[in-house]
């Protein structure tokens, strides 16, 4: 499992910094579908990058109790909005790549994905359109061969059909020790895939909860979500008075 | 295989309760045979687009009903015998006749107006 | 990083090029390892290739000037060249001094294409968060240096065949009783 304890970033500037995350308190377990939700600024892609050893954090993160180091970095994966692949390569370069360094990447899915998508395998990536761009960058994340996909807005850019696609062929070649952390705004298309969703705001977990219980309770993620982040739903009226 | 081509997701009510419907109502119906084979938690998950946990609630209640057995690996199997379709078929009936007093009853409409409503628009659904 | 697929990596068509099959980069010149994936390696070489040329060239300017450091020593006595009395030349590293001087700045354009390659991972896509997540430890950091150490050490090589041959030279042209 990954564990993700008292965990904090803060950016230091002219009025004292700012603490981007405080308090991250989140265990992953293997298998699981998690959405992570909030507002633009609430920490969700710095938690991701803290996760991943991009930048540095107080506090801890445990893979299977140990800290995430070279030998074990390469049971996480990710994908970015702001994409990780080398736009002069071809994603066979790119398969290439992957084998080489990590020595768990999922042929037979590379082939089934990208004949599903129907992505060029010999053209070089940045002549893609941005939608297989991001189906690429997802790909690559679901290829390498990782036990936690961290996934930061795969989906901007992309149709509809498009994700409702991948959401469908995301949950039917999963493997039950595989786990998906998910960050997106995309809540209501969201909600049935994901077994949990956990909410920042301002950089604190603000929510955490089985999608399950929240079906049970007739309640939405939306409505959750709203929840827990104080939305007010008559803040419009109320200023239109 | 029990078919989920007809299967639309509503809004109202948990997944896992409208999944169990949907298999019920085939069952009431006569349309799922005894032994038949329902699809995989995987497959289905895929298939509608909706978290393997939900899939996983709706089979398990099922099971403890009865109405499913699942064996060795994913397979899962109907069982449908005589008193598991009557039972069953009262079951839905009651649920949705409820359903309907509730609602009507609601309005404030009397007994009479509503049984009399009822038979109307039975005839007229004949055709 | 040897075995098998180094031949893919680069016949990919990853070069700005179109149509390049890449299969001639065998044997020893494996771009893919001097420099980061994709990186477009040949407008770099060639322009250390042509700091190299012009700083050797240059450096032969170190002819005249050897040959007027031995001209100094003679003089015309009744038509014929005869050594000074007490004649010095100047030293060896007095006259090769000036002569490097294009060699600096292709160390200093190599130093700056490690940096260079550091910032390709920053373009077009954010590739340095696929570098930083390797297994591999000094991944990043070898393909950001690799090719330009490899391109200092064969300048730093051209550079002692140069002077071992100039100093060669010097012990030839200057007699043994003028040097300092």
């Amino acid at each position: 499992m990954l564990e993700i304890r008292g965990l904090g970033k803060r950016y230091y500037g002219k009025l004292g910094g700012v603490e981007a995350l405080k308090d991250i308190d989140l265990t992953l377990r293997q298998g699981e579908i998690v959405g992570l939700f909030g507002e633009n600024g609430a920490g969700k892609t710095t938690l991701l990058k803290s996760i991943l050893g991009f930048q540095s954090y107080e506090g801890k993160v445990l893979l299977d109790g140990e800290r995430i180091h070279h030998g074990n970095i390469g049971r996480l994966s990710f994908a970015t909005c702001e994409h990780s692949f080398f736009p002069n390569l071809t994603p066979l370069s790119h398969r290439d790549f992957y084998r080489l360094h990590f020595g768990t990447f999922r042929e037979k899915r590379f082939d089934t994905l990208m004949d599903f998508f129907e992505l060029p395998r010999r053209e070089a990536l940045k002549g893609y359109s941005t939608g297989q761009k991001n189906q690429f960058e997802v790909i690559l994340a679901l290829c390498q061969g990782a036990d936690y996909i961290l996934m930061d807005e795969p989906f901007a850019g992309n149709d509809i059909f498009n994700r409702e696609d991948f959401y469908k062929m995301l949950l039917g070649i999963l493997e039950p020790q595989e786990s998906i952390l998910l960050s997106t705004h995309l809540i209501e298309e969201v909600e049935k895939i994901v077994g949990r969703a956990v909410v920042l705001r301002k950089g604190r977990i603000v929510g955490d909860v089985s999608t399950l219980e929240l079906q049970e309770q007739g309640r939405t993620l939306t409505d959750y979500m709203k929840e827990t982040c104080g939305y007010r739903p008559d803040r419009v009226s109320k200023a239109l008075v | 295989m029990v078919s989920f081509e007809d299967f639309i997701l509503g809004e109202d009510r948990p997944i896992y309760l409208q999944i169990i419907r949907h298999i019920k109502q085939k069952i009431a119906a006569g349309a799922i045979e005894d032994q038949e084979e329902i699809p995989s938690r995987r497959a289905l998950s895929a298939l509608l687009g909706v978290n393997p946990n939900t899939i996983q609630k709706a089979y398990h209640i099922l099971e403890e009903e009865g109405v499913i057995v699942s064996r060795s690996g994913a397979m899962s199997y109907a069982h449908v015998d005589a008193g598991t379709v009557e039972r069953i078929r009262r079951e839905l009936m009651t649920e949705d006749t409820k359903a309907w007093v509730i609602a009507i009853k609601r309005l404030g409409v009397s007994r009479e107006e509503a049984f009399g409503l009822a038979e109307d628009i039975w005839e007229a659904e004949r055709k | 990083m040897t075995e098998t697929d180094e031949r893919s990596l680069c016949g990919g068509g990853h070069s700005k090029q179109k149509g390049r099959t890449g299969g001639k980069q065998a044997g020893l010149w494996k771009p893919e390892i001097y420099f980061p994936p994709g990186y477009g390696y040949e407008e770099e070489r060639n322009a250390a290739i042509l700091l190299m040329g012009l700083g050797t060239g240059l450096s032969l300017l170190f002819f005249m000037s050897l040959h007027q450091a031995a001209e100094v020593l003679y003089e015309y006595r009744d038509g014929e060249r005869v050594l000074r009395e007490g004649a010095v030349a100047a030293s060896f590293g007095k006259l090769v001094s000036g002569h490097w001087g294009l060699y600096v700045p292709l160390f200093l354009f190599l130093t700056a294409m490690m940096v260079y390659h550091y910032i390709y991972y920053f373009r077009g896509t954010r590739s340095i968060y696929l570098m930083r997540r390797l297994p591999g430890r000094w991944t990043v950091l070898k393909s950001c240096v690799a090719g330009p150490l490899l391109g200092m050490g064969l300048a730093a090589a051209a550079l002692t065949l140069l002077y071992l041959t100039y100093y060669g030279l010097y012990l030839l042209v200057i007699p043994v009783g003028c040097r300092p």
